[in-house]
């Protein structure tokens, strides 16, 4: 099973798909069960109201567009198992709706929000955030170059790969229940 | 303009697991700030076990054959549809909360959707009291002094009345540009309506 860990994030809270605008996508895959090192995708996007301070504007000027960054992503994604923090709730009505509102065409995927593995795995209705999670593991560092978001993004893959390989060792089936997202249509 | 403002609580945090437990509405005109209309029930368990629903919390007091009685969460969701019909949605941080329960219950049962214009009442505080802020519900209660300073709602049948009364009070306090109120829409999905 291919599995794709991503995380996003906004110009502003993260609160409001609505008034928010995607800045940048960050994404790892998972290959029967492992991290791969040279399968990431990390974007900054264009066309931005308000860029926050971490953003590096040489870069920004080389981004590709919500649009293309988009389709990039689901590209990237292809048939794959997509995994993030609060993933159904919070991170796909950012990707539904940034994909309605310049009208392309949707597919869909599945998706598994990353708190349902540590829900199952300790038994903890309440446990939710990456932040409770990594409490939980003493994970790795990440590789320093990289940046902000893709050091969060490795964190949340390394406590995948850790709570499912608890759950289900063999990596041939979820185990828990994933939910129905929509990502751009590559047709 | 009528608005229908919408709670649909679950059970925890979860999309994938966790049961819908109750589906309401308020339909208000923003004009006179009059209550039209209202629904409101109660949804039998769909995923989780009675047990589980009472170890969280819910239905504590409400036998198996009384679970049994009430509407599954697709009669709930399809009363809802019909219930809202083309009227605007509102719902507290409705995107990241009711709508992705709603398309998801939709697609783990297979139903047919339409789409629907929906707003959250979180973004119409934002827009009157600062984009970077992020208001409960009860803070939001407390600012229009709903409710006393600590007071807490329990349940979804007083919190679906506070939600309109919150909204009622937004409302008329919303900026308008072209003639239009400044807070964006956004989409979600409800169970297709059918044919009488």
């Amino acid at each position: 099973m291919n599995i794709v860990v991503f995380d996003l994030e906004t110009n502003g809270a993260g609160v409001s798909p609505n008034t928010e605008s995607i800045i940048a996508i960050s994404a790892v895959k998972m290959v029967a069960g492992c991290l791969t090192v040279t399968e990431t995708f990390n974007t900054l996007i264009l066309s931005l109201p308000t860029v926050p301070g971490w953003v590096d504007l040489k870069q920004l000027r080389e981004a590709p567009s919500l649009k293309e960054a988009l389709l990039n992503f689901s590209r990237f994604v292809g048939d794959a198992l997509l995994i993030a923090e609060r993933c159904p709730s919070e991170k796909m009505p950012f990707l539904h709706e940034a994909s309605q509102s310049r009208g392309l065409p949707m597919r869909e995927i599945r998706v598994m929000d990353s708190g349902d593995l540590a829900r199952k795995l300790w038994g903890d209705p309440c446990l939710n955030s990456l932040y409770s999670i990594e409490k939980k593991l003493r994970l790795s560092e990440p590789p320093t170059r990289l940046s902000r978001l893709a050091i969060r993004t490795h964190r949340l893959g390394e406590a995948v790969q850790l709570m499912w390989r608890d759950l289900s060792p063999d990596f041939t089936q979820s185990p828990v229940n994933t939910c129905t997202g929509y990502l751009p249509d590559l047709w | 303009m009528n608005v229908v403002v919408i709670m649909v609580p679950t059970t925890g945090f979860s999309v994938a697991e966790d049961d819908v437990f109750y589906v309401g509405a308020r339909r208000m005109c923003m004009e006179t700030g009059n209550l039209l209309a209202a629904m409101g029930t109660f949804v039998r368990p769909d995923r989780r076990r009675p047990e589980e629903f009472r170890e969280l919390g819910v239905f504590e007091k409400v036998t198996d054959e009384e679970l049994l009685e009430l509407p599954t969460v697709v009669e709930a969701l399809r009363e809802l549809s019909q219930f809202v019909g083309e009227d605007v949605v509102v719902a507290h941080r409705g995107p990241m909360d009711e709508l992705p329960v709603i398309r998801e219950k939709c697609a783990q049962h297979g139903l047919v959707t339409r789409p629907i214009r929906v707003l959250d009442s979180c973004d119409m505080a934002r827009r009157l009291l600062g984009d970077s802020v992020s208001m409960s519900m009860r803070e939001l209660a407390v600012k229009f002094r709903l409710i006393p300073k600590g007071a807490r709602v329990i349940g979804p049948v007083p919190n679906l009345k506070l939600l309109g009364e919150i909204v009622q009070r937004l409302w008329p306090l919303l900026p308008m540009e072209h003639g239009l109120y400044s807070v964006p829409y956004g989409t979600g999905v409800l169970p297709a309506i059918e044919p009488s």
